[in-house]
């Protein structure tokens, strides 16, 4: 099981017009989340890994998995180095 | 407010929790503030008011604008109030912050409404209850300094020189009667530019320019301390509470009339809405 899970500790978010805008309690930077950054933030619920987040969302946009795969991972790349998400391998 | 601001003479200590601060700084620690001029100093203490201390009688007027912005900003913050750099005038009932670096010309603009009507509110200091919701205004200084040039473009007269160091003037002002907290109407953010505009802002930006530049904003950081993400929700419920404007307009006083017009426009609009 490689479910992405939030760290809550890490952000305060909030919306500010149609965008989501988080805060890294660690660093002081913030971060406007909109569009597709937006819905895969969404997406994230703890349960699922990233290639079903990106069959969803790839649904969603009436796209190919294929298309967005690498976006998708990139993006998931830098929420994990803002210390936003991790990669739960324990089995949770 | 009224009460924290309240004056006395006497001494005023060389440092706070035993950091010394030289003249020409100023130092906050949880309920105290000390700033260090040239000639004068000023300490305040959560509930005792500010002490001023004055060993230069020519520096008054330096005294009298630190008071009037960064004590009264520093105060702002240490009783849980957010002061904006800004000046601001009244339109429909609503307050129009007008903000800016140092020199952008928020004095001079805010003048120039009053003259035509506008109600003035506050100068160089807007003070934010931002626990209230939405946000509150507080009516705040109204003895505004001018530099040179903005007297004549703002068409007021000069009354006496801030200071020999810093030769903006203070000016006559009937002020005004607006004397209690009013809703926010709009923040407007100055730039030159070559052509007048009024352009919003939108989502993270308004947070953007909340921060940027604005030493204001750095203090209120600081009396926040660590409580980082409850900055952060205070400062977006703001920015959910009002909409933002870039004022781009030309630093060309031929022009100035002009852009008043606009601009008064445009406050009606806004407070009509």
């Amino acid at each position: 099981m490689t479910a992405i899970r939030k760290c809550p500790a890490a952000f305060v978010e909030t919306d500010i017009d149609d965008e989501r805008i988080l805060i890294s309690l660690d660093s002081g930077e913030f971060f406007s989340l909109q569009g597709t950054g937006l819905a895969f933030w969404q997406a994230v619920d703890g349960m699922r890994d990233v290639a079903a987040i990106i069959t969803a969302l790839a649904a969603e946009y009436g796209v190919s998995a294929a298309r967005i795969t690498a976006d998708c991972e990139g993006f998931l790349e830098q929420l994990r180095n803002f210390g936003f998400v991790e990669i739960d391998r324990a089995g949770g | 407010m009224r009460r924290e601001t309240q004056i006395r003479h006497g001494t005023v200590p060389d440092n706070l929790g035993g950091c010394v601060v030289k003249d020409g700084y100023h130092c906050m620690d949880g309920h105290q503030f000390l700033l260090r001029g040239h000639g004068f100093a000023c300490y305040y203490s959560k509930g005792a008011g500010v002490t001023v201390q004055i060993d230069d009688a020519e520096r008054t007027g330096e005294l009298e604008l630190h008071l009037a912005g960064t004590v009264h900003a520093a105060i702002a913050c240490i009783n849980g109030l957010y002061p904006l750099h800004a000046s601001a005038v009244v339109a429909g009932g609503r307050v129009f912050a007008i903000s800016g670096p140092t020199g952008a010309g928020k004095s001079t603009l805010a003048a120039a409404l009053a003259r035509r009507g506008f109600a003035l509110f506050a100068d160089d200091v807007l003070t934010i209850d931002l626990s209230t919701d939405p946000p509150s205004c507080l009516p705040g200084h109204k003895r505004m300094k001018l530099w040179p040039e903005g007297l004549k473009l703002a068409g007021a007269e000069a009354m006496g020189l801030v200071s020999p160091d810093y030769p903006k003037y203070f000016v006559t002002s009937k002020g005004s009667e607006v004397d209690g907290p009013l809703p926010l109407g709009a923040i407007l953010f100055l730039e030159q530019g070559p052509e007048t505009q009024l352009c919003a802002l939108h989502g993270g930006e308004r947070l953007t320019h909340l921060r940027d530049g604005h030493y204001t904003t750095q203090m209120f950081e600081c009396a926040m301390g660590d409580h980082v993400g409850e900055l952060f929700i205070l400062l977006a419920n703001l920015a959910n509470a009002a909409p933002f404007y870039r004022f781009i307009r030309p630093f060309e006083p031929g022009n100035f009339e002009d852009m008043l017009d606009f601009i008064g426009c445009q406050l009606e609009r806004i407070a009509g809405k």
